[in-house]
């Protein structure tokens, strides 16, 4: 199944049929969407600001980024159960669009970043690890999931 | 520095170099629009 089959096959499906027909249930997708976006962008700012050493300061960054890190998840799997309903109220769309594209390139990105790297770096006791190099972590996580939030954004306009 | 850092150092700088220029790319053709349109 090439990848616009898959996004033919979505635009047909019964997901597809309710997100279409009924406004209010895409409404409140939209708004769980968003609402979810605001805490992982809540969650990776403030524990990229603490490694950054700009915030809270006189709390262990090993405690923001453990507590931040389990709201993360929680945040992305709202964000992606409701992008995956609202993405199907207009799969033939996307597949055209050039932000989407780029936000699900950030996205993926941003995950493997997030799992494959920051967080088992994270896990060790910071003040083992180089300053500098938790400070461009956490420049690195700011920007990627800046550009998921703005390419998502894009895809309104676009 | 252990490997772990190392590689995560690496990835990082290729991450931020990489959404500076994409960034810079949009801004760029938003400005060359504002100046082929308004001179």
């Amino acid at each position: 199944m090439t990848v616009l089959a898959f996004f033919e096959w979505l635009d047909a499906s019964p997901l597809a049929a309710v997100a279409k027909a009924y406004g209010g249930i895409y409404a409140a997708a939209q708004s769980l969407h968003l609402a979810s976006l605001a805490l992982l962008g809540g969650t990776v700012l403030v524990t990229d600001l603490r490694l950054m050493n700009i915030v809270m300061r006189d709390v262990p960054s090993e405690m923001v980024a453990e507590q931040a890190h389990k709201w993360f998840k929680v945040a992305l799997c709202a964000i992606m159960a409701s992008g995956a309903f609202m993405v199907a109220g207009v799969a033939q769309k996307v597949y055209y669009n050039e932000a989407y594209w780029a936000k699900m390139a950030a996205l993926l990105i941003g995950i493997l970043f997030v799992f494959f790297l920051k967080r088992p770096l994270l896990q060790r006791d910071h003040s083992t690890i180089t300053p500098w190099v938790l400070k461009t972590v956490a420049v690195a996580s700011t920007l990627v999931w800046f550009t998921v939030a703005a390419c998502g954004r894009w895809i309104g306009f676009s | 520095m252990p490997t772990r850092e190392k590689v995560a150092a690496g990835v990082s700088i290729a991450m931020i170099v990489m959404f500076i220029v994409y960034w810079a790319a949009q801004i760029g053709g938003a400005l060359e629009m504002l100046r082929m349109a308004y001179g």
